[in-house]
């Protein structure tokens, strides 16, 4: 068989074991073993211990469970309920003020502990049925929530970066600074969205409500989006207050971001801190020591690292079995002789990077298609960093989109009573935001350039 | 939980040891007292390895700590973190098992009927526990000979190879036998629960 026939017939199996639905890391396992005994040397076979042990053998990927753990460790607290509140008490005079807060603790929750469905679950536990009771649509509440997520792979410590930067050979302090910037933006975009959506959702909240009233039928009980300055009010005293409740969240933050840029340690020596620092904080600050509540952590640190860890370790397998095969290589030869410009190729990527996204999880996409893409980027004059944060966007998406979408399961999983598809219409435009954003990221890239080249070259 | 996408963790039935339903005197004490003791052990190495995540963190800010202000970094600081790495990762595949953890796509959960669903995750279940076991085979057969001759890393401090090989082939025989214990109950019990 040629190494395209190889290739093809790879590609069939792996999607039919994905598709099937058996775990992601067995699926990638399955397909890598069954090639190496049908195709490859029995020798090979013997090696397979060596082979995970060196996937592993890397002291960068120890980030990965470290930054889970400090995750965890914050998401079984109240902090995330103190970061809500105290970033509502500074919005809530806009029109969807409470969405807005919403959005900006998803962000700086993400910057603590670089996962999309951690942050979804952590904020839209509050969240969701918070805006609820104060008028929110269903749908738009747990949109907001799970498209706020979303940030979780944008923001330092971004596992996605991690490992693209493992993959790519990039540095990840960079790859790290890169993600800020169009974090922000994106931030402030579904920010802006919120506020339009409620602006507009309460005009029509009110005509609804005149209507009946003015009929004498007490039709006006639902609170619209737009009720939040009227009913709530926070005096400039209570907002300063709040503030003390966010400086775990940032010494946390400062801690990290200093150890890393500062020289001190590398970014698997800072998760490693900023875990101690986060389990200290805990334990001091909100008082979490209790057996069941340490057990707690320890559990699900275990169950998610082990779950990750996993896909990434049966990732290098099957990237090991494609190039011994020559599929990689091939692969790689055959987008070349595509001739396709720049720009085109970008696009293809960017639409094979989403359609992935339907099946596979971000971290297997990471490693599955980095290493085949790689030189045709380089070959196209791309920034490396940069295409590191334009796959995170472009993940995002998977995300959120329909029809799958983890995020999505999550606000069910917080909120069942919403159905799937009040909620895909509601993530809508939030997708629309995020896509609209990578044409002018692309278009512009310095937007994610410009902070690691100041940083890094002066 | 970093961001998976478009993935859910595959839930089925046979979750934690034997449920109440009962078919032809099954699960009887025997199978209780074994698939029990598969549940307790993959829980007590499942939070091992979550420990090991725990004293990784640990050792990495001594570490910088003694690096950066008392100037005497160790020798042994990198592999030990590799080494608790591998055992994290491998050692709570079990426990992950257990509370059906590990991540699958489920698009064709809401096109099939609970029937083929059923059917559809009993053979990947199967196929799962036919490359965990047959890793588990490769990878302790290699531990032996790691073992057996002395092999090390190429490190100065040098630890034993055999460490991280015994952490794998003992995590993949526990995952191993948690997929016997679900795949049995599945069969036997699956369109009862």
């Amino acid at each position: 068989m040629s190494p395209g026939e190889l290739g093809i017939l790879f590609v069939t199996v792996s999607l039919i074991l994905l598709l099937s639905g058996m775990p992601v890391a067995f699926a990638l396992g399955s397909v890598s073993v069954g090639f190496m005994l049908v195709f490859m040397p029995a020798a090979n076979l013997g090696q397979l211990a060596q082979m995970l042990y060196e996937g592993m053998d890397n002291f960068t990927l120890l980030a990965i469970p470290l930054f889970m753990l400090m995750g965890i460790a914050v998401g079984r607290t109240r902090a995330a309920a103190d970061l809500y509140e105290s970033v509502y008490r500074w919005t809530h005079r806009l029109p969807g003020g409470l969405g807005v807060a919403n959005v900006i603790g998803c962000a700086i929750f993400a910057a603590m502990c670089g996962s999309s469905t951690a942050t979804s679950a952590a904020i839209g536990v509050m969240g969701v049925p918070e805006m609820r009771q104060r008028g929110y649509s269903p749908g738009f509440a747990g949109a907001l929530v799970a498209s706020g997520g979303t940030l979780g792979i944008l923001f330092p410590p971004s596992v996605t970066l991690i490992l693209y930067g493992i993959v790519a050979e990039q540095s990840i302090g960079q790859l790290f600074l890169a993600g800020i910037v169009p974090g922000l933006l994106l931030m402030l975009l579904f920010a802006v969205w919120v506020v339009i959506h409620s602006y507009y959702y309460n005009r029509g909240q009110r005509l609804n409500a005149a209507a009946p009233a003015a009929a004498g039928s007490p039709g006006a009980a639902v609170l619209p989006h737009g009720a939040d300055p009227a009913a709530v009010h926070f005096t400039w005293r209570e907002r300063f207050e709040a503030l003390p409740r966010l400086l775990p969240f940032f010494s946390i933050i400062t801690v990290v971001m200093l150890a890393l840029y500062g020289g001190y340690a590398t970014p698997s020596e800072v998760s490693g801190v900023g875990a101690f620092a986060t389990l200290v904080m805990v334990a001091i600050v909100y008082r979490c020591y209790r057996w069941s509540e340490i057990k707690k952590i320890i559990l699900g640190t275990a169950e998610y690292a082990s779950m990750i860890m996993l896909i990434i370790a049966m990732s290098f397998l099957f990237s090991y079995v494609m190039s011994y095969l020559y599929i990689t290589q091939s692969t790689t030869q055959w987008l070349v002789t595509l001739h396709l410009s720049k720009w085109a190729f970008l696009f293809w990527i960017d639409i094979l990077v989403i359609l992935m996204g339907f099946f596979l999880p971000p971290v297997a996409i990471v490693l599955m298609i980095t290493p085949v893409i790689m030189p045709g980027l380089l070959a196209h004059g791309f920034d490396p960093i940069w295409f590191g944060v334009n796959m995170s966007l472009v993940m995002e998406t998977g995300l959120i989109h329909p029809p799958v979408g983890l995020n999505l399961f999550v606000i069910q999983g917080i909120a069942p009573d919403i159905g799937l598809k009040e909620l895909i219409l509601a993530v809508l435009p939030f997708l629309a935001i995020i896509l609209a954003f990578i044409v002018v990221f692309s278009v512009f890239p310095s937007i994610a350039t410009a902070l690691p080249h100041i940083f890094f070259h002066g | 939980m970093s961001g998976a996408s478009g993935t859910t963790p595959v839930a089925t039935g046979g979750g934690e040891g034997a449920s109440a339903p009962r078919r032809g005197g099954f699960p009887g004490p025997l199978w209780r007292g074994f698939s029990g003791t598969v549940n307790a052990i993959n829980r007590v190495v499942g939070f091992l390895a979550g420990l090991m995540v725990v004293a990784s963190c640990v050792i990495i800010t001594n570490e910088v700590f003694w690096r950066y202000y008392l100037h005497r970094p160790h020798t042994w600081n990198l592999e030990v973190n590799i080494f608790l790495l591998v055992g994290a990762t491998f050692l709570a595949a079990g426990f992950t098992q257990m509370r059906r953890a590990h991540v699958g796509t489920e698009v064709l959960q809401t096109i099939m009927s609970p029937r083929w669903n059923r059917r559809r995750i009993l053979a990947g279940d199967i196929l799962s526990a036919l490359l965990c076991g047959f890793t588990a085979v490769m990878v302790l057969q290699y531990d032996w000979q790691a073992w057996s001759k002395d092999w090390t890393t190429d490190s100065t401090w040098a630890p034993p190879l055999w460490i991280p090989y015994s952490l794998i082939g003992v995590g993949m025989v526990l995952i191993t036998l948690q997929y016997f214990v679900q795949i049995v109950e599945e069969i036997v019990l699956g369109g009862e629960r």
